[in-house]
Protein backbone atom coordinates (compact mmCIF):
# COMPACT_ATOMS: atom_id res chain seq x y z
CA UNK A 1 0.00 0.00 0.00
CA UNK A 2 1.19 3.55 -0.67
CA UNK A 3 0.71 6.70 0.52
CA UNK A 4 1.33 10.04 -1.48
CA UNK A 5 2.73 12.91 0.69
CA UNK A 6 2.62 16.46 -0.29
CA UNK A 7 4.48 19.57 0.76
CA UNK A 8 4.34 23.22 -0.54
CA UNK A 9 1.63 21.98 -3.14
CA UNK A 10 3.91 19.39 -4.99
CA UNK A 11 3.70 16.29 -4.44
CA UNK A 12 6.69 13.92 -2.72
CA UNK A 13 7.38 10.55 -3.26
CA UNK A 14 5.17 8.28 -1.89
CA UNK A 15 6.22 5.86 0.22
CA UNK A 16 5.60 2.83 1.55
CA UNK A 17 2.79 1.98 4.36
CA UNK A 18 1.92 -1.31 6.41
CA UNK A 19 0.42 -4.24 4.80
CA UNK A 20 0.02 -6.45 7.59
CA UNK A 21 -1.02 -5.83 11.58
CA UNK A 22 0.74 -8.74 13.21
CA UNK A 23 -1.37 -9.06 17.15
CA UNK A 24 0.17 -10.74 20.08
CA UNK A 25 -3.28 -12.01 21.91
CA UNK A 26 -2.41 -12.73 25.41
CA UNK A 27 -2.25 -9.12 27.41
CA UNK A 28 -1.68 -7.44 24.32
CA UNK A 29 -5.55 -7.70 22.61
CA UNK A 30 -6.58 -8.88 25.91
CA UNK A 31 -6.13 -7.24 29.12
CA UNK A 32 -5.41 -10.12 30.85
CA UNK A 33 -3.07 -13.27 30.16
CA UNK A 34 -5.36 -15.71 29.57
CA UNK A 35 -4.10 -18.81 30.52
CA UNK A 36 -3.24 -18.01 34.33
CA UNK A 37 -7.24 -16.58 34.09
CA UNK A 38 -8.13 -20.40 33.18
CA UNK A 39 -5.42 -21.43 35.75
CA UNK A 40 -7.42 -19.17 38.13
CA UNK A 41 -10.65 -20.50 37.67
CA UNK A 42 -9.42 -23.87 38.37
CA UNK A 43 -7.53 -23.20 41.14
CA UNK A 44 -4.32 -23.84 39.75
CA UNK A 45 -3.20 -20.10 39.33
CA UNK A 46 0.30 -20.36 41.24
CA UNK A 47 2.20 -22.94 39.20
CA UNK A 48 0.80 -21.61 36.46
CA UNK A 49 1.44 -18.06 36.98
CA UNK A 50 5.34 -18.55 37.47
CA UNK A 51 5.55 -20.45 34.64
CA UNK A 52 3.88 -17.15 32.77
CA UNK A 53 6.17 -14.97 34.56
CA UNK A 54 9.58 -16.95 33.42
CA UNK A 55 8.49 -17.39 30.16
CA UNK A 56 7.33 -13.74 30.00
CA UNK A 57 11.06 -13.10 30.92
CA UNK A 58 12.38 -15.15 28.54
CA UNK A 59 13.96 -17.68 31.57
CA UNK A 60 12.43 -21.02 29.94
CA UNK A 61 11.89 -21.60 26.17
CA UNK A 62 8.28 -20.87 25.12
CA UNK A 63 7.70 -24.39 23.63
CA UNK A 64 8.62 -26.16 26.42
CA UNK A 65 6.88 -23.65 29.00
CA UNK A 66 3.78 -24.04 26.88
CA UNK A 67 3.68 -27.57 26.79
CA UNK A 68 4.18 -28.14 30.87
CA UNK A 69 1.50 -25.42 31.59
CA UNK A 70 -0.98 -26.88 28.47
CA UNK A 71 -0.26 -30.21 30.40
CA UNK A 72 -1.49 -28.92 33.79
CA UNK A 73 -4.51 -27.38 32.31
CA UNK A 74 -5.53 -29.92 29.58
CA UNK A 75 -7.47 -31.29 32.71
CA UNK A 76 -9.52 -28.88 32.18
CA UNK A 77 -12.87 -29.73 29.47
CA UNK A 78 -12.49 -27.59 26.61
CA UNK A 79 -16.08 -25.77 26.64
CA UNK A 80 -15.15 -24.93 30.48
CA UNK A 81 -11.75 -23.21 29.04
CA UNK A 82 -13.60 -21.44 26.38
CA UNK A 83 -16.49 -20.01 28.97
CA UNK A 84 -13.62 -18.72 31.17
CA UNK A 85 -12.35 -17.16 27.56
CA UNK A 86 -15.00 -15.53 26.69
CA UNK A 87 -15.45 -13.58 29.76
CA UNK A 88 -11.66 -11.81 29.45
CA UNK A 89 -11.70 -8.49 28.26
CA UNK A 90 -10.64 -7.15 25.27
CA UNK A 91 -9.15 -4.32 25.14
CA UNK A 92 -11.65 -1.78 23.31
CA UNK A 93 -9.69 0.64 21.75
CA UNK A 94 -7.69 -2.62 20.17
CA UNK A 95 -11.00 -4.29 19.43
CA UNK A 96 -11.64 -1.10 17.48
CA UNK A 97 -8.81 -0.75 15.10
CA UNK A 98 -9.23 -4.76 14.50
CA UNK A 99 -12.78 -4.25 13.14
CA UNK A 100 -11.62 -1.23 11.60
CA UNK A 101 -8.87 -2.76 9.85
CA UNK A 102 -9.81 -6.69 9.88
CA UNK A 103 -8.14 -7.21 6.18
CA UNK A 104 -4.85 -5.91 7.50
CA UNK A 105 -4.83 -7.52 10.63
CA UNK A 106 -3.56 -10.94 11.65
CA UNK A 107 -3.27 -12.42 15.62
CA UNK A 108 -0.08 -14.03 15.96
CA UNK A 109 -0.41 -16.08 19.18
CA UNK A 110 1.49 -19.20 21.10
CA UNK A 111 -2.48 -19.99 22.25
CA UNK A 112 -4.34 -23.27 21.22
CA UNK A 113 -6.77 -22.36 18.51
CA UNK A 114 -9.29 -25.26 20.91
CA UNK A 115 -9.34 -22.83 23.24
CA UNK A 116 -9.42 -19.45 21.78
CA UNK A 117 -11.61 -19.90 18.57
CA UNK A 118 -14.75 -18.48 20.17
CA UNK A 119 -12.99 -15.03 21.08
CA UNK A 120 -11.46 -14.85 17.52
CA UNK A 121 -14.04 -14.83 15.52
CA UNK A 122 -15.58 -12.49 17.89
CA UNK A 123 -12.86 -10.35 17.26
CA UNK A 124 -13.22 -11.54 13.13
CA UNK A 125 -9.25 -11.33 12.04
CA UNK A 126 -7.21 -14.23 10.47
CA UNK A 127 -5.52 -15.71 13.41
CA UNK A 128 -2.00 -17.76 13.45
CA UNK A 129 -2.08 -20.20 16.49
CA UNK A 130 -0.24 -23.20 18.08
CA UNK A 131 -2.76 -25.91 17.37
CA UNK A 132 -3.90 -29.18 19.69
CA UNK A 133 -6.07 -32.58 19.22
CA UNK A 134 -9.56 -32.04 20.75
CA UNK A 135 -11.82 -35.48 21.34
CA UNK A 136 -14.61 -34.57 22.63
CA UNK A 137 -14.73 -31.95 25.41
CA UNK A 138 -11.30 -33.09 26.38
CA UNK A 139 -7.83 -31.49 24.94
CA UNK A 140 -5.43 -34.76 24.27
CA UNK A 141 -2.60 -32.94 23.69
CA UNK A 142 -0.62 -30.37 21.84
CA UNK A 143 -0.15 -31.22 17.09
CA UNK A 144 1.99 -27.92 16.78
CA UNK A 145 4.06 -24.67 18.51
CA UNK A 146 3.44 -21.47 16.80
CA UNK A 147 7.27 -20.19 15.86
CA UNK A 148 6.40 -16.51 15.92
CA UNK A 149 9.59 -15.64 14.53
CA UNK A 150 9.22 -18.03 11.49
CA UNK A 151 5.60 -16.03 10.60
CA UNK A 152 6.81 -12.79 8.86
CA UNK A 153 8.62 -14.83 6.37
CA UNK A 154 5.06 -15.35 4.63
CA UNK A 155 3.87 -11.62 4.24
CA UNK A 156 5.45 -9.75 0.96
CA UNK A 157 4.72 -5.91 2.00
CA UNK A 158 5.56 -4.18 5.08
CA UNK A 159 4.84 -5.25 9.10
CA UNK A 160 3.84 -4.38 12.16
CA UNK A 161 4.45 -6.38 15.12
CA UNK A 162 3.07 -5.15 18.12
CA UNK A 163 3.56 -7.35 21.20
CA UNK A 164 4.59 -7.43 24.74
CA UNK A 165 6.41 -10.95 25.03
CA UNK A 166 9.83 -12.33 24.81
CA UNK A 167 8.04 -14.87 22.10
CA UNK A 168 7.61 -11.67 19.88
CA UNK A 169 10.88 -10.56 19.73
CA UNK A 170 11.82 -12.71 17.05
CA UNK A 171 8.65 -11.69 14.91
CA UNK A 172 9.58 -8.57 16.10
CA UNK A 173 13.17 -8.11 14.81
CA UNK A 174 11.96 -9.39 11.40
CA UNK A 175 9.30 -6.58 11.23
CA UNK A 176 9.57 -2.74 9.29
CA UNK A 177 7.55 -1.50 12.64
CA UNK A 178 7.63 -3.53 16.09
CA UNK A 179 5.84 -1.99 18.77
CA UNK A 180 7.14 -2.81 22.53
CA UNK A 181 3.52 -2.65 23.93
CA UNK A 182 2.90 -2.47 27.76
CA UNK A 183 -0.41 -1.99 28.13
CA UNK A 184 -1.06 -4.80 30.70
CA UNK A 185 2.39 -4.80 32.11
CA UNK A 186 5.93 -4.00 31.12
CA UNK A 187 7.19 -5.06 28.08
CA UNK A 188 9.71 -8.14 28.23
CA UNK A 189 13.17 -7.79 28.60
CA UNK A 190 14.98 -7.52 25.34
CA UNK A 191 12.17 -6.15 23.14
CA UNK A 192 13.39 -2.64 23.23
CA UNK A 193 16.47 -3.93 21.70
CA UNK A 194 14.26 -4.79 18.41
CA UNK A 195 11.11 -2.55 18.57
CA UNK A 196 10.86 0.26 16.50
CA UNK A 197 8.89 2.09 19.05
CA UNK A 198 7.77 1.54 22.57
CA UNK A 199 3.89 2.65 24.02
CA UNK A 200 1.51 2.03 26.88
CA UNK A 201 -1.41 3.46 26.31
CA UNK A 202 -3.75 1.60 23.80
CA UNK A 203 -6.06 4.71 22.51
CA UNK A 204 -1.96 6.24 21.17
CA UNK A 205 -0.92 2.52 19.92
CA UNK A 206 -4.28 2.72 17.91
CA UNK A 207 -2.81 6.42 16.50
CA UNK A 208 0.15 5.50 15.55
CA UNK A 209 -0.70 1.70 13.45
CA UNK A 210 -3.57 3.93 12.02
CA UNK A 211 -1.37 6.22 10.92
CA UNK A 212 1.22 3.53 9.31
CA UNK B 1 8.81 15.73 19.32
CA UNK B 2 11.87 15.41 21.80
CA UNK B 3 15.06 13.85 20.78
CA UNK B 4 16.84 12.13 23.97
CA UNK B 5 18.69 9.19 21.92
CA UNK B 6 22.21 10.95 22.40
CA UNK B 7 24.80 9.81 24.75
CA UNK B 8 25.68 13.69 25.70
CA UNK B 9 29.37 13.10 26.13
CA UNK B 10 30.45 16.18 25.95
CA UNK B 11 28.42 16.79 29.09
CA UNK B 12 30.72 14.43 30.56
CA UNK B 13 28.15 13.30 33.32
CA UNK B 14 27.62 10.00 32.45
CA UNK B 15 24.12 9.95 31.91
CA UNK B 16 22.30 11.09 29.04
CA UNK B 17 20.79 14.62 28.93
CA UNK B 18 17.34 14.13 29.30
CA UNK B 19 18.49 12.41 32.61
CA UNK B 20 20.55 15.19 33.72
CA UNK B 21 19.36 16.93 37.16
CA UNK B 22 18.11 20.53 36.63
CA UNK B 23 16.80 21.79 39.82
CA UNK B 24 16.03 18.98 41.27
CA UNK B 25 14.51 17.30 38.27
CA UNK B 26 15.51 15.58 35.04
CA UNK B 27 15.67 17.94 32.26
CA UNK B 28 13.56 15.85 30.20
CA UNK B 29 10.80 16.61 33.09
CA UNK B 30 11.39 20.19 32.34
CA UNK B 31 9.95 19.77 28.79
CA UNK B 32 7.13 17.76 29.56
CA UNK B 33 5.59 20.07 31.57
CA UNK B 34 5.52 22.46 28.87
CA UNK B 35 4.29 20.20 26.93
CA UNK B 36 1.19 19.18 29.14
CA UNK B 37 -1.60 20.94 27.00
CA UNK B 38 0.24 18.86 24.20
CA UNK B 39 -1.86 15.92 23.21
CA UNK B 40 0.79 14.02 21.35
CA UNK B 41 4.15 13.89 22.41
CA UNK B 42 6.56 11.57 20.89
CA UNK B 43 9.96 10.74 22.66
CA UNK B 44 13.36 9.62 20.52
CA UNK B 45 14.84 7.59 22.19
CA UNK B 46 18.66 5.53 22.05
CA UNK B 47 21.31 5.41 25.07
CA UNK B 48 20.31 4.67 28.03
CA UNK B 49 16.69 4.32 26.54
CA UNK B 50 14.83 2.33 29.30
CA UNK B 51 15.79 4.62 32.06
CA UNK B 52 14.86 7.51 30.23
CA UNK B 53 11.17 5.55 29.06
CA UNK B 54 10.83 5.14 33.05
CA UNK B 55 11.55 9.11 33.57
CA UNK B 56 9.01 9.93 31.18
CA UNK B 57 6.60 7.54 31.79
CA UNK B 58 6.01 8.94 35.41
CA UNK B 59 5.10 11.95 33.99
CA UNK B 60 3.34 11.17 30.66
CA UNK B 61 2.31 7.59 30.56
CA UNK B 62 0.84 8.43 26.83
CA UNK B 63 3.49 9.55 25.37
CA UNK B 64 5.19 7.24 22.32
CA UNK B 65 8.77 6.81 22.56
CA UNK B 66 10.57 5.66 18.75
CA UNK B 67 13.73 4.47 18.82
CA UNK B 68 17.34 5.14 17.17
CA UNK B 69 19.18 1.88 17.67
CA UNK B 70 21.86 3.77 15.66
CA UNK B 71 22.08 6.61 17.86
CA UNK B 72 26.04 6.49 18.29
CA UNK B 73 26.85 6.68 14.80
CA UNK B 74 24.07 8.93 13.33
CA UNK B 75 23.31 12.60 13.41
CA UNK B 76 20.45 14.39 14.98
CA UNK B 77 18.06 13.55 11.11
CA UNK B 78 18.40 9.86 11.78
CA UNK B 79 16.65 10.67 15.32
CA UNK B 80 14.06 13.51 13.68
CA UNK B 81 13.34 10.78 10.95
CA UNK B 82 12.59 7.91 13.61
CA UNK B 83 9.96 10.14 15.73
CA UNK B 84 8.67 11.26 12.36
CA UNK B 85 7.75 8.23 10.94
CA UNK B 86 3.44 8.10 11.27
CA UNK B 87 3.32 11.56 11.83
CA UNK B 88 0.20 13.08 10.01
CA UNK B 89 0.57 16.88 10.23
CA UNK B 90 3.08 19.03 11.05
CA UNK B 91 6.08 18.01 13.71
CA UNK B 92 7.03 20.25 16.09
CA UNK B 93 10.73 19.12 17.26
CA UNK B 94 13.25 19.76 19.66
CA UNK B 95 16.43 18.50 21.37
CA UNK B 96 16.01 16.94 24.77
CA UNK B 97 19.16 19.40 25.48
CA UNK B 98 17.20 22.38 24.87
CA UNK B 99 15.76 24.76 27.13
CA UNK B 100 12.77 27.12 25.33
CA UNK B 101 11.02 29.55 26.81
CA UNK B 102 7.28 28.05 27.34
CA UNK B 103 5.52 31.51 26.08
CA UNK B 104 7.85 31.02 23.14
CA UNK B 105 7.28 27.57 22.50
CA UNK B 106 3.43 28.10 22.36
CA UNK B 107 4.21 30.73 19.68
CA UNK B 108 5.62 27.83 18.12
CA UNK B 109 2.04 25.66 18.68
CA UNK B 110 0.31 28.74 16.59
CA UNK B 111 2.99 29.61 14.03
CA UNK B 112 1.13 28.85 10.59
CA UNK B 113 3.73 27.58 8.13
CA UNK B 114 7.49 25.61 8.95
CA UNK B 115 9.23 27.76 10.88
CA UNK B 116 12.65 27.63 12.99
CA UNK B 117 13.75 29.14 16.43
CA UNK B 118 16.25 31.36 16.34
CA UNK B 119 18.40 32.82 19.56
CA UNK B 120 21.11 35.10 20.32
CA UNK B 121 24.33 32.50 19.74
CA UNK B 122 25.42 31.19 23.20
CA UNK B 123 26.49 27.34 22.71
CA UNK B 124 29.53 26.28 22.88
CA UNK B 125 28.95 24.75 19.71
CA UNK B 126 26.51 26.38 17.65
CA UNK B 127 25.08 26.13 14.49
CA UNK B 128 25.02 29.76 13.02
CA UNK B 129 22.08 31.04 11.42
CA UNK B 130 21.73 33.87 8.65
CA UNK B 131 18.30 35.43 9.33
CA UNK B 132 17.01 38.32 6.48
CA UNK B 133 14.15 40.58 7.15
CA UNK B 134 12.82 42.37 10.04
CA UNK B 135 9.70 43.22 11.86
CA UNK B 136 8.09 40.15 12.17
CA UNK B 137 8.80 38.87 8.95
CA UNK B 138 12.35 37.04 8.94
CA UNK B 139 13.73 34.15 7.47
CA UNK B 140 16.76 31.95 7.85
CA UNK B 141 18.17 31.77 4.49
CA UNK B 142 21.27 29.76 5.66
CA UNK B 143 23.27 27.66 8.54
CA UNK B 144 26.49 28.18 9.95
CA UNK B 145 27.75 31.53 8.50
CA UNK B 146 28.23 33.59 11.34
CA UNK B 147 27.63 37.27 11.38
CA UNK B 148 24.71 37.81 12.57
CA UNK B 149 25.28 36.51 16.19
CA UNK B 150 22.26 34.11 15.91
CA UNK B 151 21.86 30.30 15.80
CA UNK B 152 19.42 27.87 15.43
CA UNK B 153 18.37 26.41 18.71
CA UNK B 154 17.18 23.12 17.12
CA UNK B 155 13.78 24.23 17.30
CA UNK B 156 11.87 23.59 14.08
CA UNK B 157 8.46 23.30 12.51
CA UNK B 158 7.97 21.54 9.16
CA UNK B 159 5.43 18.84 8.09
CA UNK B 160 6.46 15.45 8.49
CA UNK B 161 5.81 14.46 4.98
CA UNK B 162 8.78 16.81 4.53
CA UNK B 163 10.93 14.61 6.70
CA UNK B 164 10.01 11.21 5.04
CA UNK B 165 10.65 12.32 1.88
CA UNK B 166 14.27 12.88 3.47
CA UNK B 167 14.50 9.62 5.22
CA UNK B 168 13.41 8.20 1.69
CA UNK B 169 16.25 10.53 -0.25
CA UNK B 170 18.76 9.35 2.12
CA UNK B 171 18.88 12.97 3.26
CA UNK B 172 18.64 12.07 6.90
CA UNK B 173 21.90 10.68 7.20
CA UNK B 174 23.43 13.98 8.75
CA UNK B 175 22.41 16.87 11.13
CA UNK B 176 19.04 17.92 10.63
CA UNK B 177 20.29 21.54 9.68
CA UNK B 178 22.06 19.84 6.83
CA UNK B 179 18.99 18.02 5.96
CA UNK B 180 16.42 21.66 5.97
CA UNK B 181 19.48 23.35 3.97
CA UNK B 182 17.48 22.74 0.72
CA UNK B 183 14.50 23.77 2.09
CA UNK B 184 15.54 27.23 3.17
CA UNK B 185 14.38 30.13 3.26
CA UNK B 186 12.09 29.37 6.31
CA UNK B 187 10.33 31.30 8.86
CA UNK B 188 12.64 32.51 11.78
CA UNK B 189 11.04 32.60 14.96
CA UNK B 190 12.94 34.47 17.90
CA UNK B 191 12.69 32.23 20.82
CA UNK B 192 14.34 32.69 24.56
CA UNK B 193 16.44 29.37 24.75
CA UNK B 194 19.25 27.61 26.58
CA UNK B 195 21.39 24.50 25.09
CA UNK B 196 23.00 22.09 27.53
CA UNK B 197 25.66 20.25 25.61
CA UNK B 198 28.54 21.10 28.10
CA UNK B 199 29.77 22.11 31.44
CA UNK B 200 29.66 25.56 30.68
CA UNK B 201 26.41 25.62 28.77
CA UNK B 202 25.08 23.90 31.64
CA UNK B 203 26.00 26.43 34.39
CA UNK B 204 24.90 29.38 32.15
CA UNK B 205 21.70 27.29 31.57
CA UNK B 206 21.17 27.27 35.17
CA UNK B 207 21.89 30.82 35.71
CA UNK B 208 19.66 31.66 33.05
CA UNK B 209 16.38 29.40 34.57
CA UNK B 210 16.71 30.46 38.16
CA UNK B 211 14.85 33.70 38.02
CA UNK B 212 12.25 32.22 35.49
CA UNK B 213 11.84 28.69 36.50
CA UNK B 214 8.06 29.64 37.61
CA UNK B 215 6.99 29.31 33.64
CA UNK B 216 7.35 26.27 33.50
CA UNK B 217 4.90 25.60 36.34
Amino acid sequence: MLKTLAYRGRPLAPTRTVERFLFDLDGTITRQEILPEIARAVGMQDEIAALTRRTMAGELPFESSLRRRVEILSQVPVSEVRRIVAGVEIDPHIADFLAAHRDRCTIVTGNLDAWIADLVATLGVDCRSSTALVLGDRLIGLTSVLDKAVVAADYDGAICVVGDGYNDLGLMAAADYGVAYGGVHAPAPGLYDVASHAIFDPERLCELLSAL
Amino acid sequence: MINCAGEGRRLGLGSTKALVSVMGEPLIAWHLRMLRHVDDVVVVVGYQAEQVIGAVRALRPDAIFAFNHDYATTGTAASLAKGCRGATGDVISLDGDLLVHPADFDAFLGAPRPCLGVAPATTTHAVHARVVGENGSTAVVGFNEVGDGLEWTGLLRVPGALVEEAEAGHATRGHVFEMLAPHLPMQALHVRAREIDTPADYDRALEWLAPIAHHWS
